[in-house]
């Protein structure tokens, strides 16, 4: 079944709207799960990076305790220490411990080494860098001197600026404090650059170091999004989103939230043992999820590629499957044009361009090629006679405001110079101001039907004439019997002798037995037209018929004075026909010679063995027939020879039956005639089987 | 006595009309068979009136109507043409060519008889 256009294009709209539905379905689906396991994926990162960093610092923090424990645990250490401290001008001495502090330094990271007395002076320096003033430690100093335990001095920011953090040591004498080292580690040269590192390449990710101060949590390392904020950026302890309020509230785990810059995060919060720090690993939501955003605009657009490659496609499809019917559809009409005779045609009047479909070009024999398409190349066609009346239908119906109209001409087809009928019918379309801009119309080649109506007419002509004739050759006998058996009727008052009476009612009589023959003749006539002949067939010598009949006409011959002869070939000549129809066509062509030959002529029959056929001629001396008249000699009613004067009449339908009982037999018949000579009719019927000789 | 020239290639015919038109009509009566033979008559003995048959050998009636209308002389002589033929519209043609008047076989006596006295009366 054929499924009309609209209704392709609705099955095309509902695939596009069902294949986006599809489309959205997996999508939201699959961005759902991506959602899920980036999620999952960020949090296990976030927990790994948490957790490696505080077990660095961790670790960090355990060997700087453990470096302080060493140095504290270690009398040796502590001997010139002692011994410089009793004597302070003992340069040796204290050159020997600046280069002992050199070397803590340079071994285990320090920043600076202090060597403090029990006061709290210091007394004695290694810095690595610049110097550094003791301000903030002073109380931890004192503690260390008091509780004779090492102190750790948590990170903290002094005047200057300066970040660092210390283990304070105290210098045991006789378990009393004869003062401290203060082994100050500075966070840039370790501290710092492990929290900032991140193991993989992120546009957001970063660690936090915080730690709680009151009521406020404090950031305490530098952050990547924010400068300038080391020991400055607090905020409330209260603050519920902030991851790092958050951990200082005792939150860990991996939490959603907003950071310092109100972005929202994923963070993970894990306490670093023996400190008050909390390490909060965090990134960006918009990070850990921008993968779903691609996947979901490549999905998506993967998906409305693939829509419009299958819109795409069934619409080449549709234009190709168009095109393919339009051709079809063409072909198929110039086929059904051609069929039918009938061409289709459009004139374009703004530009003068004629289009003709293929018929046309048939119906007019030229070729595209040689035609020059325009109104006045159309009107060289037409046949000459019929030019005017063409242009006028055309421009008198445009300028009479005719909407269509119809006509039939002639045409002269070029290419075999035949000239064909043909109706045009036209129709003119119009712009919006009523003016014709088209023409178009279609030609039907009318020839055949041109021809069979004058053939019709003719055979109606044809008819009337044979009417007419017949009417007249009845009429002409009824009118001699009735004026006889009239003249007998009126003369019976005595007016009318006896013998006058007789041969008017012989008159009659004769008459009478003519009209008998004109109505056989008639009937025969039609029979033979109508085909409803029956031929009797048997073998047949034609010899012995011809001379039976020779001698039937003898005496009518001799009476005229005329000599009738008869030539018959050596061997018998068998036909296979009906013999009293053989014997019809005989005397029909003996009697018309016998008719019209004068007193001493002369009336030859001779038979002919041919080739298949037996040829018989009757040949006389007669008045002829002339060269016009011979073509119709064999036509209903033609009666040139007719006789003047008194003498037999003929009814004008022998020679017409003859011809049909000829050719009946599947024989022909022809004449040839002089008319100072006489007339030979010959006919042949096709031979037989012999049988016997008829005697 | 009115002299009436019979033309017809219809020899019975012709001399049953010529025994009618002598015996009951009184005139005197001409015949010829055929159209040359009818028109020597008409040229020679230049009848008071022709019956004139249409369908004849050599000449025909409506050749013979022609040639008469032709002459001078035998312009004025009325024809009333006699066919068997039935086609109306070449009779009507006739009288346009000048025939007085037509009629067709079989005829009825009286009627032909009337349109012959008639023929003679406009002649006179």
């Amino acid at each position: 079944m054929v499924q009309s256009l609209p209704g392709r294009y609705g099955l095309l709209f509902a695939l596009i709207i069902f294949s986006i539905i599809v489309v959205s379905l997996v999508g939201i689906v699959y961005f759902n799960f991506q959602h899920d396991q980036l999620r999952s994926l960020a949090k296990n990162d976030l927990t790994a990076v948490a957790d490696l960093k505080v077990g660095q610092i961790e670790n960090w923090l355990k060997e700087r305790r453990g470096n302080a424990s060493l140095i504290y645990r270690n009398p040796a250490y502590f001997r010139p220490l002692l011994l410089w401290l009793g004597n302070r001008r003992d340069a040796g001495l204290k050159k020997e411990i600046r280069d002992w502090m050199a070397s803590l330094c340079d071994s285990y990271g320090y920043s600076g080494i202090f060597l403090v007395d029990r006061k709290g002076d210091s007394l004695l320096s290694y810095l690595k860098k610049t110097e550094e003033s003791l301000s903030h430690e002073k109380e931890k100093i004192a503690k260390a001197l008091e509780t004779g335990k090492i102190v750790f001095n948590d990170l903290h920011r002094d005047e200057l600026g300066k970040i660092g953090l210390e283990f304070i040591v105290p210098i045991l004498d006789n378990n009393s404090a004869a003062g401290v080292l203060v082994m100050r580690l500075d966070p840039e040269q370790f501290l710092y650059p492990l929290i900032q590192t991140w193991p993989f390449p992120s546009r957001s990710a970063e660690t936090l170091l915080v730690r709680r101060e009151g009521d406020e949590v404090v950031f305490i390392n530098e952050l990547r999004h924010q400068k300038d904020t080391l020991f400055k950026l607090r905020f409330p302890v209260s603050e519920k989103a902030l991851p790092a309020a958050m951990a200082v509230r005792g939150i860990s785990g991996v939490i959603e939230g907003k950071d310092y810059r109100g972005t929202d995060v994923l963070a993970a919060i894990r306490p670093v043992p023996g400190t008050d720090w909390f390490i909060v690993s965090k990134i960006d939501l918009a990070e850990v999820f921008q993968p779903t955003l691609w996947i979901g605009l490549r999905a998506f657009g993967t998906g409305i590629l693939l829509i419009i490659l299958a819109g795409s496609w069934f619409l080449y499809y549709e234009a190709r499957r168009s095109q393919e019917a339009l051709r079809e559809g063409l072909t198929k009409l110039n086929k059904a044009e051609e069929l039918a005779h009938l061409g289709t045609w459009e004139l374009d009047l703004a530009d003068n361009k004629l289009t003709w479909s293929d018929e046309v070009y048939r119906i007019f024999g030229l070729k595209p090629q040689e035609f020059k398409a325009t109104y006045s190349a159309f009107l060289e066609a037409v046949h000459p006679d019929d030019r005017q009346i063409v242009d006028d239908a055309y421009l008198g119906s445009i300028r009479e405001g005719k909407d269509c109209y119809e006509i039939e001409h002639r045409v002269v087809k070029k290419s075999s110079g035949k000239v064909l009928y043909v109706r045009e019918k036209c129709e003119h379309l119009r712009d919006r101001q009523g003016k014709v801009t088209r023409s178009v119309g279609m030609v039907l080649d009318i020839t055949d039907a041109k021809w069979a109506e004058q053939g019709l007419r003719e055979i109606d002509r044809l008819k009337s004439d044979f009417i007419a004739t017949a009417s007249h050759e009845l009429r002409t006998p009824l009118s001699i019997i009735k004026e006889g058996v009239g003249l007998v009727r009126e003369g019976l008052d005595g007016r009318v002798t006896k013998d006058e009476q007789a041969r008017f009612l012989d008159n009659a009589l004769k008459n009478i037995d003519r009209l008998n023959g004109i109505v056989d003749s008639l009937l025969d006539i039609s029979k033979i037209e109508s085909g409803k002949v029956e031929l009797n067939k048997t073998p047949l010598d034609l010899c012995v018929s011809v001379h039976k009949l020779v001698e039937d006409f003898s005496l009518k011959a001799k009476e005229k004075d005329l000599s009738l002869t008869f030539k018959c070939p050596e061997n018998p000549l068998y036909i296979n026909a009906d013999k009293s129809k053989v014997d019809e066509i005989l005397t029909n062509l003996i009697s018309n010679s016998i008719k019209f030959t004068k007193p001493g002529g002369r009336i030859s029959l001779t038979l002919k063995d041919r080739p298949g056929l037996a040829e018989v001629s009757v040949e006389d001396t007669g008045i002829g027939i002339t060269a016009e008249n011979l073509p119709k000699l064999f036509s209903k009613f033609e009666q040139f020879g007719r006789v003047a004067g008194p003498g037999p009449k003929g009814t004008g339908l022998g020679l017409a039956i003859v011809k049909g009982l000829v050719e009946l037999h599947g024989g022909k018949i022809w004449a040839e005639s002089d008319t100072q000579k006489g007339s030979t009719f010959t006919f042949t019927l096709p031979k037989g089987e012999s049988r016997h000789r008829e005697g | 006595m009115a002299r009436i020239l019979i033309i017809d290639d219809e020899t019975e015919f012709v001399e049953m009309l010529a025994f009618r038109l002598a015996k009951f009509g009184g005139y005197e009566v001409l015949t010829a068979f055929d159209g040359e033979e009818g028109w020597k008559a008409i040229e020679g003995k230049l009848p008071d009136l022709v019956v004139l048959d249409l369908w004849m050998p050599k000449l025909n009636g409506q050749e013979v109507l022609k040639k008469m209308k032709g002459e001078e002389k035998t312009r004025a002589i009325p024809v009333i043409v006699l066919s068997a033929s039935t086609t109306k519209a070449t009779l009507e043609k006739l009288k346009e060519e000048g025939a007085f008047d037509y009629i067709i076989k079989p005829f009825n006596p009286p009627e032909l008889m009337e349109k012959i006295k008639k023929g003679l009366e406009k002649n006179v």
